[in-house]
């Protein structure tokens, strides 16, 4: 019995060997980040009538917050108020003039008028380039269904 | 002598279905690895394609694509007269694209259309490009287009399309050379230089 057993082992071993490379094609000249990992978007619903959006951006990237975008759908009746940016950046820019510009991080807070419908989403577009290469992603639109984010604390009860 | 015999038999039995269930779970194994990376493969290929370095040394796929001007323009149309082409991929929502412009119109004061000529292809909408292009003096033929404009770029090597991007193409349709962000003077001189014929072949 302690031969099968060793027999049984042999016949398994060998195994965890092959399909350890894959992956690591760096293609040379080309290490521009994905888009969602150059701006990773996270929001949060802190209280229900308030949506935070926060950008945490990699060294070297940035965003335009003139290129930041909001809007509600399928909402019903709410609406967004006016977006409440976070302090940026301002930058002399030889071709778009005085800029705000987002590095590190961004945020952003929006008032949320009314009670949305339940299959309602903020649609965020936003745009953002590369510092050290010079060059920039195209405009990028995320829908975030609000039924994921729910309020952290539920609202008081009157 | 009997159970010597059975003790042997069981042995072997066993050992045989330990072998039979390795060799099994290997199979099941690599059948699940080499799925796996038909997946990655596949989802490479659609999200990824081929990269600026990937594409030097290929033939620069054709397309057909529209001109700020109304006419329907093909590479063909440009890579006939014989000199050297370079596409530049941009918008106008792109900064340092509009920073590159009067880079190329130096490039294309400097070369003249016999030996260098260029394209510009906006992944843009096509009446904001010609408004800019009148307002900047640009003289290169500019074609515009949304989705069927990035994929174009995508097929050129640009994978997420990301602008400002560059492809020098030969006389014989092939891809010399590329450039990923904002060219400078001397940048766009060191991209275009070495493949200009010398002065002794023209």
């Amino acid at each position: 019995v302690r031969l099968a057993l060793a027999m049984m082992l042999l016949g398994s071993a060998g195994l965890p060997v092959a399909a350890a490379t894959l992956g690591g094609d760096i293609a040379g000249g080309d290490a521009l980040l994905p888009a969602h990992e150059a701006f990773v978007l996270a929001a949060r619903r802190p209280r229900a009538a308030m949506l935070v959006l926060r950008w945490r951006i990699a060294d070297g990237y940035y965003l335009y917050r003139a290129r930041m975008h909001f809007s509600l759908h399928h909402a019903g009746r709410a609406h967004l108020g006016k977006p409440r940016f976070g302090p940026a950046q301002m930058e002399d820019d030889p071709i778009l003039g005085r800029t705000a510009i987002y590095r590190d991080q961004a945020r952003v807070r929006l008032a949320l008028h009314g009670t949305p419908a339940p299959g309602a989403t903020l649609r965020v577009r936003y745009q953002g380039c590369n510092a050290p290469q010079g060059v920039c992603y195209p405009p990028i639109e995320r829908d975030i269904a609000l039924a994921t984010l729910e309020p952290a604390r539920p609202e008081p009860t009157q | 002598v009997k159970s010597i015999t059975r003790t042997w038999l069981v042995v072997i039995v066993a050992a045989l279905l330990g072998l039979g269930a390795g060799a099994g779970f290997r199979y099941w194994r690599d059948t699940q690895a080499r799925a796996e990376q038909q997946r990655e493969a596949a989802a490479r290929a659609r999200d990824a394609g081929p990269g600026p370095q990937d594409v030097i040394g290929r033939a620069a796929p054709d397309f057909t694509l529209a001109g700020v001007d109304g006419q329907r323009r093909t590479l063909n149309d440009f890579t006939q007269g014989g000199g050297l082409v370079l596409v530049n991929f941009w918008a106008t929502w792109c900064p340092p694209c509009l920073r590159e412009v009067p880079v190329l119109t130096r490039l294309d004061r400097k070369y003249g259309p016999h030996r260098l000529r260029i394209v510009g292809i906006a992944l843009d909408n096509p009446d904001r490009v010609r408004k800019f292009a009148s307002r900047q003096g640009i003289r290169y033929p500019l074609l515009a287009g949304s989705e069927n404009a990035f994929e174009v770029a995508r097929r050129y090597g640009d994978r997420q399309g990301t602008l400002p991007y560059s492809v020098l193409i030969g006389p014989d349709g092939k891809i010399r050379a590329t450039h990923m962000g904002q060219l400078t003077r001397d940048k766009a001189d060191a991209l275009i230089e070495p493949f200009l014929p010398s002065a002794a072949d023209s």
